[in-house]
């Protein structure tokens, strides 16, 4: 694992805040995000009911100590960022098997990401006052370089819950292709490598 | 990033020509090509060991073939 510095938005003190990118974190990191956000996740849906809202976050299930079993494969890599010395946001992506759709790039690789979280704290699906701004974008910044990295021009693609497409759209600059009738009808966006942002 | 070991490859003329074929229509270079192949055969491997079977299937007649993997 390494790692580099980045930085997040203290939403208390509008203060910029450092922050560590870990980019190859290992199981053990994974089950312990998972131990830190899943009580609190698990208490904000249990007021949400009672208090009668409608809506839940869509990633309500999600599981990062089961999703660290399938990080053990080559062609699994999950990147998270750190600040406060808790870990802020976690993004899984894949390195193989998923293939550009926009020209002029189409059935060219990218890196895929599979899963983009960030902690309970910092979500408003979870909360009315976000602790940290800015760990989904400093993730995807993140995502594009590995894509570099591995020789893929900057192309990322993810499909994502309707909750999150305006800001994968307006926070990332991605272009929405619309929903996927082969992958539960969920949005497809993709950043292509001439517009990926570095 | 993790710290990376060097290996030699020898490939014969048609493997060389097939790798350097898909290294241009895929826009990568060599090695980046070949750590593609690595994982997504170890994924494959990985889903066939837990008694997946992958399939590929003709987009226009809705056929599908069994993908049969070393």
């Amino acid at each position: 694992m390494s790692s580099q510095a980045t930085a997040l938005v203290d939403l208390v003190t509008g203060r910029t805040v450092s922050a560590v990118l870990h980019d190859d974190l290992d199981e053990l990191r994974l089950i312990d995000g998972e131990i830190e956000w899943s009580p609190i996740r698990l208490r904000s849906l249990r007021q949400m009911i009672a208090s009668g809202q409608a809506t839940l976050p869509q990633h309500i299930h999600w599981n990062w100590a089961v999703k660290a079993v399938q990080n053990r494969l080559l062609a699994y890599r999950t990147l998270g960022i750190e600040a406060a010395g808790t870990m802020q946001g976690l993004m899984m992506v894949i390195l193989t098997g998923h293939l550009a759709r926009l020209e002029p790039d189409r059935n060219k690789p990218v890196v895929y990401v599979e899963f983009l979280e960030t902690a309970p704290w910092n979500s408003r699906e979870f909360t009315e006052m976000p602790t940290f701004k800015g760990v989904g974008t400093r993730l995807i910044e993140a995502a594009v370089r590995l894509s570099y990295d591995e020789g893929y021009s900057g192309r990322v693609g993810l499909h994502s819950l309707p909750q999150a497409s305006r800001f994968y759209v307006e926070g990332c600059g991605m272009t929405n292709l619309g929903s996927d009738p082969d992958y539960h009808d969920l949005p497809y966006l993709e950043s292509p490598a001439s517009r990926s942002k570095r | 990033m993790n710290a990376k070991k060097t290996m030699t490859l020898n490939l014969t003329e048609k493997e060389m020509a097939a790798l350097e074929r898909l290294c241009r229509k895929k826009d990568l270079n060599k090695t980046a090509l070949l750590r593609q192949a690595l994982r997504l055969y170890e994924l494959i491997d990985a889903r066939l060991e837990a008694g997946e079977a992958i399939f590929s299937e003709n987009r226009r007649t809705s056929k599908k073939a069994e993908l049969m993997v070393l």
